[in-house]
């Protein structure tokens, strides 16, 4: 075998280790959002004091001056918040949402407010909208790779 | 069962809201605001404004 064979082999195999390290990296920031938000999520939740149990029922809980608890979700926040009125006010966005998901959660479970109000938030922030964001995640990690392509065919 | 299930996601959401609003020391209105109002909206805009970027600049390159 000659020298030229040898390099030619090394430098196979070298690209043959940097094209797995390219299909890993690439596979990993595929799926990044959906391993660290979950992760994130989860590390929020054992962080509350106290911890937030796995719950079967929505919990009944008394009212607390120095931090909100399920009687705020449950019967409306008396709590200050720090945020402007035109975002966390009864008025602002924060009201209006509430108000705008009783609509459709009435057509999705008729009869149970709670719970096609319920379901109407699960379905909007909990699918459409994280799915949302991760498909243009995706899109952009293509079109970023398909450029880096690009850039490379013009330089070679 | 999917309403158990359902129930039981609707109930950690809103735990981590309230976890949330007690780790920065604000409100669940907080809480709900800024995640859903201010964070991910800047979050969907700016994946916008890159698509839309990535996708001028593709359509230039390699038209």
């Amino acid at each position: 075998m000659s020298d030229i064979d040898v390099k030619v082999e090394v430098n196979s195999s070298s690209e043959g280790v940097t094209g797995t390290m390219r299909h890993l990296v690439r596979l990993l920031l595929d799926f990044a959002p959906l391993m660290i938000v979950p992760v994130l999520f989860v590390l929020v939740l054992h962080a509350g004091s106290p911890a937030a149990p796995l719950r079967t029922s929505i919990p009944s809980e008394p009212s607390r001056r120095d931090r909100c608890t399920w009687y705020c979700h449950n019967h409306g926040c008396r709590h200050v918040p720090v945020l402007p009125a035109f975002l966390a006010g009864d008025k602002g966005l924060f009201g209006k949402t509430i108000v705008a998901l009783h609509t459709p959660g009435n057509v999705l479970v008729p009869g149970r407010p709670d719970l096609g109000y319920g379901a109407a938030n699960l379905i909007v922030f909990c699918i459409v909208w994280p799915g949302g964001m991760y498909a243009l995640y995706l899109v952009a990690l293509r079109q970023r790779r398909r450029l880096h392509e690009l850039r490379r065919e013009r330089a070679a | 069962m999917i309403e158990r299930l359902g129930t039981s996601v609707y109930a950690a959401c809103v735990d981590f809201l309230l976890a949330s609003a007690g780790l920065a020391g604000v409100t669940y209105r907080d809480a709900n605001a800024f995640l859903f109002f201010v964070l991910w909206p800047l979050v969907t805009l700016t994946l916008v404004v890159v698509v839309m970027w990535q996708a001028w600049l593709l359509r230039r390159r390699h038209p």
